[in-house]
């Protein structure tokens, strides 16, 4: 594959994503709307009906709710919509985005033009002052004639600038302007405004110099303001420039209203593909807020970075701005992107004015010392066009469509590890909201539906989960036959995981003639190869725990027997279900004791480690020679040390080897035998020890049944929901805040908000 | 244990003769007394070889602690065991690799065995008469077809040697042990022959190539008691039979035929099932030779049950001798034939040496144990 059907299959790639970040997006909006609507209920007032009159009629309620704090999950929120809004914008993106950044002066106009074909006039770079104008965007259209796409801010954004150079100046928003008429009376008055400004302030002398630019000539853009044009190669320059190429007198102004200007032209370098060049104003330029505009150019509008830098011949080092803006760069994108993505373009002048090719190698030197963020450091004369494309063009679009891909799939992680924060911050709200739920439900209905409903089924399930020790204890000391099974499989492995002679041979035949060595290296082999094995049986293990941990989840979850269900409804996956239900439970004190019986319960497994490994291990000693104290005569070695006869020396260690592991293989069946009846036993005691915790958890029987009482308090509403409706008075607070819960308890899932 | 009556007694002697059904009349003068020892035990489980062990050791071991001679007269009789013999030294001598696995010629025809046993004595004369030790080998398959054949022999006879193939028995949880030793059927055919009920008898379990059982370290040792008590569960209802209703004394002998050969494995295929026969029996099983295996076997023990045999029947002569004057009838029996012997009182006195040589083995951490005693023979298990 070349490099641009690599790229077009990463855009394709990325465009898939798109409806998964969108989904992110509308499910952090929908969990951020109803915290606002938490919040509204939290600022009504008794007359605004529904939850507002609830907490007002209801003192513990409203505490409850008044208690929750929010401002963690805003602060969150924020950050994760820049994220996601940046991710889309980037996966939305037709093409792939290259950057170029440094201070003014570095070369960057120059490589566009060796890029992209196109004449200085239109890629406008002279020495020393800031020629570019306008943001603009080079975007390789192959075949296509040149022109471009030009889009002007609209008039409010064209005041802001303005307003924001005042208040620069002039450290006051009094002069701000808000209209047309507001501008041209600005105008008239700024000769007078100027002298306020002593010509030794520097900053705001050459800021007052770019806000008079914008002022006296907005009657003029006014008609372009807002607008989308066209351009033909011709006129491009007039739009984008400050000046007239290889004419600095003739002075362009509308560049002061381009928001940007996105320039379509055919590449002369094959290999280019859907890229587009993004040029950025020199930082250091003494216009406002260009290194925030680069920095968000990075961001979000770049997939590789090209950090250009022309080193000074007088003063052949890297400066301390270099490594700032490097290391800001890095901040932004993070230093995972960073290393793959940023690339320190050094520009190497040959000959005439700024030559610096003699300072250069010490350059590359000092650089590649360090340990920079960066993908790679580029040595180029941009001068070149040959050049630049093999030393600068082809290592970074290389580099794109190889990486890109990984890249993307960080960038998602990265956000997905966001979104988890905000999962954590939500969850933290909606199990306060759950603990607020029994306080919003009425004294003498609580009361009428624990004599009817929660004791009955509390009781229920506790007999049930009696009964289902009971049934565990009729295993107990019952071997496990399903255990016996499977290591009966495993045993009958280690008999077969002795090598076959045509083996040994060929190990033989590598130089491996020494009787220890050989032993010795099969032996390991063997060992390792029967201990793997046995550990296998962890999966069934595990399967008879989760057997277990189901029957009791469903004893807690069924309708007809403990109706969890209906706050986490029950899965195939009891682990899940036990996750969900004390991540409900965590941060509620009050609890702790239901909590403490399912989390011991999630904690249990059975594993090998826990037992019968290091029997298996145990018996692994005639295997290992060192243990054994010596190692087994090989009769054909000891006869003819020098060459032994191979084929026999092979049958003979095999038949060793086979000895030695049928009575391992004894040994091991022997040695399981009596732990078989471990696994009931260990079922037994665990469902045993959850009876005994939800029932009393070692202290009075009444703090138990209090905790009970209290979790089907709370869940009065979605237990018994049409029982309950027909006790409210206020039907519609009631709906109100049901179907507020709902909504909560729906965002809270696991996972919930990230891009998957 | 109830001892038998006197008249009892000289039909033991009667009955040590061929039956007189047979025509035989009870033994003249200075004639052979008769002995009949039955060989039992499955298919291919090692009844000729133990024969063959026992007869290579004669003159080893009887010469040297006796003065008892035992020799058989019968070429054939050699041949037969001497082939047997030499085909276990085979796998040592033209050993190739580390492992082999026997087979062999099964026995075709009911075999019969004699040796002489006699006194080297001053007082012996050439018309001193012997005992006759018959050995009957039969093939395993009679077990199972041929049971009315085999129910003669055991009628005639007073010693059943019952070979058991030790890793049939003992390996893969004893699984293979029914269909390869036959015990089942080797204890029925016994009860119902009634055999040894009201006469002294003599079975001799004799489990062979059990090397690997032996004298192990560690994790394994006492394997030998193991194997002693897979013999008493496996012959429990012959056991129970015995100490009822028989006045049969019964002992474990193994026997160390190889010495250092030891099972290994029975053949498996490449899943690692073992490889049955259409009787749902091992097809082979594999023996590997010890690190300080020679080029010859290094038997043991195998002249033990053989010292049984003689014990029993000098038990036998020194009950004549002792209740010899009380009954007349036995007289003719007992004078004319061992007691009539010149060497007679110095024959007797072979039997305190032999029961010293048994009692040195009698230990169950050799694998030795009495199963079912007796008293009318001076041997006792040692605490
Ligand atoms: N490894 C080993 N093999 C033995 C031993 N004793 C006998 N064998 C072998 O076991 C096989 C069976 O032995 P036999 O004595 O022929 O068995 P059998 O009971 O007489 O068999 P049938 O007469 O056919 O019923 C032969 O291949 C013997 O070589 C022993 O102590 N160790
Ligand atoms: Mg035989």
């Amino acid at each position: 594959m070349d490099i641009p059907q690599k790229i077009d299959k990463i855009i394709a790639a990325r465009k898939k994503q798109l409806p998964k970040i969108e989904a992110s997006m509308e499910r952090t909006a929908a969990a951020k709307s109803l915290i606002e609507r938490l919040d509204r209920f939290r600022s009504a007032s008794a007359q605004d009906g529904g939850v507002g009159a609830m907490m007002q009629a209801n003192q513990e309620f409203a505490e409850k709710l008044e208690s929750i704090s929010t401002d963690k999950f805003y602060d969150k929120y924020m950050r994760t919509e820049q994220l996601l809004k940046d991710l889309y914008k980037r996966f939305e993106r037709d093409e792939v985005h290259i950057s170029f950044v440094g201070r003014a002066g570095q070369g960057k106009s120059l490589v566009l033009q060796k890029i992209s074909g196109l004449p200085g006039s239109i890629i406008p770079s002279a020495d020393g002052s800031d020629c570019t104008g306008a943001k603009s965007v080079i975007s390789n259209s192959p075949g296509a004639e040149t022109k471009a796409e030009i889009t002007f801010y609209s008039e409010s954004e064209y005041f802001a600038i303005i307003n924001k150079y005042l208040e620069t100046i002039f450290k006051t928003a009094t002069y701000n302007v808000f209209s047309m008429e507001g501008v041209v009376s600005l105008a008239q008055r700024f000769p007078e405004l100027a002298k306020q400004v002593p010509y030794t302030q520097a900053v705001e002398t050459s800021l007052l110099n770019h806000l008079e630019k914008y002022v006296r000539h907005a009657g003029e853009l006014r008609e372009l303001l807002g607008r989308h044009v066209m351009v033909p190669e011709a006129e491009i320059e007039s739009y984008i420039a400050q000046y007239q190429c290889g004419d600095t007198s003739h002075k362009y102004f509308r560049y002061l209203g381009v928001k940007e200007a996105r320039i379509l032209a055919s590449f002369p370098c094959a290999q280019c593909g859907k890229i587009v060049l993004e040029d950025t104003i020199g930082i250091g330029a003494t216009s406002l807020g260009v290194e925030d505009a680069m920095l968000e150019t990075v961001r979000q509008d770049s997939d590789a970075i090209i950090y250009m830098l022309r080193p000074d011949p007088c003063r052949p080092r890297l400066t301390k701005d270099d490594y700032t803006t490097i290391s800001k760069i890095s901040d932004e994108v993070g230093p995972e992107y960073a290393r793959q993505m940023l690339f320190w373009l050094i520009n190497r002048v040959e000959e005439g004015k700024g030559q610096n090719s003699g300072q250069i190698p010490e350059i590359m030197e000092q650089l590649s010392k360090q340990d920079l963020p960066v993908a790679q450091c580029l040595n180029v004369n941009c001068w070149r066009q040959d050049e630049v494309e093999t030393e600068l063009l082809l290592p970074v679009l290389n580099q794109m469509s190889a990486h890109l891909a990984e890249i993307d799939a960080f960038l998602i992680r990265r956000t997905n590890e966001q979104l988890a924060e905000l999962e954590n911050e939500f969850k933290k709200i909606s199990s306060r909201i759950e603990g607020s739920l029994r306080f919003s439900i009425n004294r003498n209905i609580q009361h009428e539906f624990e004599q009817k409903y929660f004791t009955p089924t509390t009781q229920h399930m506790t007999n049930e989960v009696r009964e289902l020790y009971r049934r565990y204890g009729m295993e107990c000391g019952q071997p496990c036959t399903l255990l016996e099974d499977r290591a009966e499989i495993k045993l009958k492995n280690t008999l077969l995981c002795v090598p076959k002679t045509d083996e040994i041979i060929t190990m033989l035949n590598d130089g491996m003639i020494h009787t220890f060595d050989i032993l010795e290296t099969l032996a390991e082999k063997i060992r390792v190869h029967i201990i793997n094995d046995f550990l296998d049986l962890n999966p069934t293990l595990h399967e008879m725990v989760l057997e277990m941990k189901r029957s009791v989840v469903h004893l807690l979850a069924a309708e007809d027997i403990g109706r969890l269900g209906f706050v986490v409804e029950e899965t195939d996956d009891p682990e899940q279900w036990l996750d969900a239900m004390m991540e409900r439970l965590e941060d509620n004190p009050e609890f702790q004791r239901i909590y403490g019986a399912l989390k011991a319960l999630r904690a249990f497994d059975l594993r090998m480690e826990n037992f019968l490994i290091y029997k298996v291990r145990i018996c692994l000693t005639p295997l290992d020679w060192s243990m054994r104290g010596e190692i087994p005569t090989i009769k054909t070695i000891k006869d003819n040390p020098m060459s032994p006869d191979k084929p026999q020396l092979a049958e003979e260690v095999r038949a060793v080897l086979k000895d030695i592991v049928k009575s391992v293989h004894d040994d091991i069946r022997a040695e399981l035998e009596s732990h078989y009846v471990f696994p009931n036993e260990a079922l037994f005691a665990v469902v045993r020890d959850f009876f005994d915790r939800i029932t009393n958890a070692g202290e009075a029987h009444s703090n138990m049944e209090r905790e009970w009482r209290y979790l089907y308090e709370g869940l009065i509403p979605v237990m018994w929901p049409e029982e309950y409706r027909s006790y409210q008075k206020d039907q519609y607070a009631h709906e109100e805040w049901n179907d507020f819960t709902a909504g909560v308890r729906a965002c809270a899932e696991e996972r919930y908000f990230f891009i998957k | 244990m109830k001892m038998p009556d006197m008249p009892d007694f000289l039909s033991v002697f009667q009955n040590l003769g061929n039956k007189p059904a047979e025509g035989n009349k009870r033994p003249a003068a200075g004639k052979n007394l008769e002995i009949h020892v039955v060989m039992m035990g499955g298919r291919r489980c090692g009844k000729t070889s133990v024969l063959a062990a026992m007869e290579d050791c004669l003159q080893r071991t009887i010469y040297k602690y006796t003065n008892i001679t035992c020799y058989s007269d019968d070429d054939m009789t050699l041949q037969t065991l001497r082939e047997k013999k030499s085909e276990m030294d085979a796998y040592f001598i033209d050993r190739r690799g580390r492992s082999f696995h026997p087979d062999s010629t099964p026995t075709s025809e009911v075999a019969q065995y004699s040796f002489c046993i006699g006194l080297r004595s001053p007082k012996r004369t050439k018309d001193s008469g012997h005992i006759n030790l018959i050995f009957h080998d039969y093939p395993g398959e009679w077990l199972l077809n041929r049971r009315d054949d085999l129910k003669e022999i055991v009628e005639k006879s007073r010693i059943i040697i019952i070979a058991v193939d030790t890793p049939y028995m003992m390996e893969e949880k004893g699984r293979y042990n029914r269909h390869r030793n036959n015990c089942d059927e080797i204890s029925n055919a016994l009860i119902q022959t009634g055999f040894a009920n009201g006469e002294p008898g003599m079975i001799l379990f004799v489990p062979i190539k059990c090397e690997k059982y032996r004298n192990p370290t560690g994790r394994n040792s006492k394997k030998m008691l193991q194997v002693c008590n897979a013999i008493k569960s496996a012959y429990a209802p012959l056991l129970d039979y015995l100490t009822k209703s028989s006045e049969c004394f019964a002992a474990i002998t193994p026997v160390f035929t190889l010495g250092d050969a030891v099972f290994s494995d029975f053949e498996r295929d490449e899943n690692g099932d073992i490889i049955e026969d259409k009787e749902k029996i091992p097809r082979q099983a594999n023996y590997i030779f010890t690190d300080n295996a020679g080029d010859a076997p290094n038997p043991q023990f195998c002249e033990q049950p053989l010292f049984y045999i003689l014990a029993y029947t000098l038990a036998m002569a020194k009950r004549a001798k002792e209740k010899g004057g009380l009954f007349s009838g036995i007289q003719n029996a007992f004078q004319e034939n061992i007691l009539h012997w010149p060497s007679a009182e110095e024959y007797l006195g072979e039997y305190q040496v032999l029961c010293e040589k048994i009692s040195e083995t009698l230990h169950s951490d050799n694998g030795y144990e009495i199963v079912s005693s007796c008293n009318w023979i001076d041997l006792n298990q040692k605490p």
